[in-house]
């Protein structure tokens, strides 16, 4: 797919599944907390609304970065995209985590890193395998 | 490497001294409390240094493709943070509801000057220690 807003937006669909299907396994089965949020109860619905949608949105834009830097990520088709879908875990994720344990919120922190590795591997996996640039 | 040593020293610097005006806006907006400003303090400056020098190393990784010229690179750069980092963070926080809406705030309006900053200071220090 030579295009890399659907490619990152496809790529973002599974990432927005697995990041609802982590946030249940973690949140609801394991009994800890979830991310983003210190409620004690979230409905279902309202998780796989934002985890999906904000997942496609952000799976796009996310694919067009990939698309401007394409040239400057180690690595060849699913190499690449998994790069890519670490180093934008380390920034999305892990660099806000850090000022989330300022505030002393450990557990939504731990949530937040556990759920989102799971969401940028398939992320970046699926990237590389779906994307590939014009010649 | 002893490029990279540069860059992300750079990086480190420019970004903890951002860190020291972000704490004083973070108090005067009330995000912080009181009894915590220390310890608060010194933990920013700290995840600025650090981050600030993982991000000037990545921005020479990634110089080549980064859109514009010269110190524009660097804004360029810093914006794309912003975008990858604060607002991504913001928009999930306010899907969530998280209650004390100032913490998300923080990063979204604060953030923005500061990456504007940072991608600024890393693009001039950047042409004029690496390039030249």
């Amino acid at each position: 797919m030579k295009n890399s807003i659907i490619s990152g937006a496809i790529a973002g669909l599974f990432s927005g599944i697995s990041g609802f299907v982590f946030t249940i396994i973690y949140a609801d089965f394991m009994g800890l907390s979830y991310p983003y949020s210190p409620a004690d109860i979230i409905p279902i619905s309202n998780i796989a609304t934002n985890e999906i949608l904000l997942g496609v949105i952000w799976g796009a834009i996310f694919g067009i970065f990939y698309s401007i830097l394409y040239d400057s990520i180690p690595g060849q088709g699913l190499s690449k995209g998994l790069t890519y879908g670490m180093l934008v875990f380390l920034i999305s994720r892990i660099r806000p985590v850090f000022y989330a344990m300022t505030g002393g919120d450990i557990p939504n922190a731990i949530a937040i890193t556990f759920v989102g590795f799971f969401m940028f591997l398939i992320y970046g996996i699926l990237l590389g395998l779906l994307y590939k640039p014009k010649k | 490497m002893k490029k990279d040593f540069v860059v992300g020293l750079i990086g480190g610097i420019i970004n903890g001294i951002i860190a020291s005006a972000m704490v004083v806006q973070g108090i005067i907006i009330g995000a912080y409390p009181l009894w915590a400003i220390e310890a608060i303090v010194k933990n920013i400056i700290a995840i600025n240094i650090i981050w600030g020098i993982i991000f000037a190393i990545l921005y020479s990784k990634f110089y080549r493709s980064i859109p514009g010229k010269g110190i524009w690179k660097g804004l360029v750069y810093g914006l794309m943070l912003y975008f990858l980092s604060n607002i991504y963070w913001f928009s999930y926080v306010l899907a969530y509801g998280d209650p004390s809406f100032i913490t998300a705030l923080m990063p979204f309006i604060v953030g923005i000057w500061v990456w504007i900053v940072y991608g600024f200071m890393l693009g001039i220090l950047y042409e004029k220690v690496i390039i030249k």
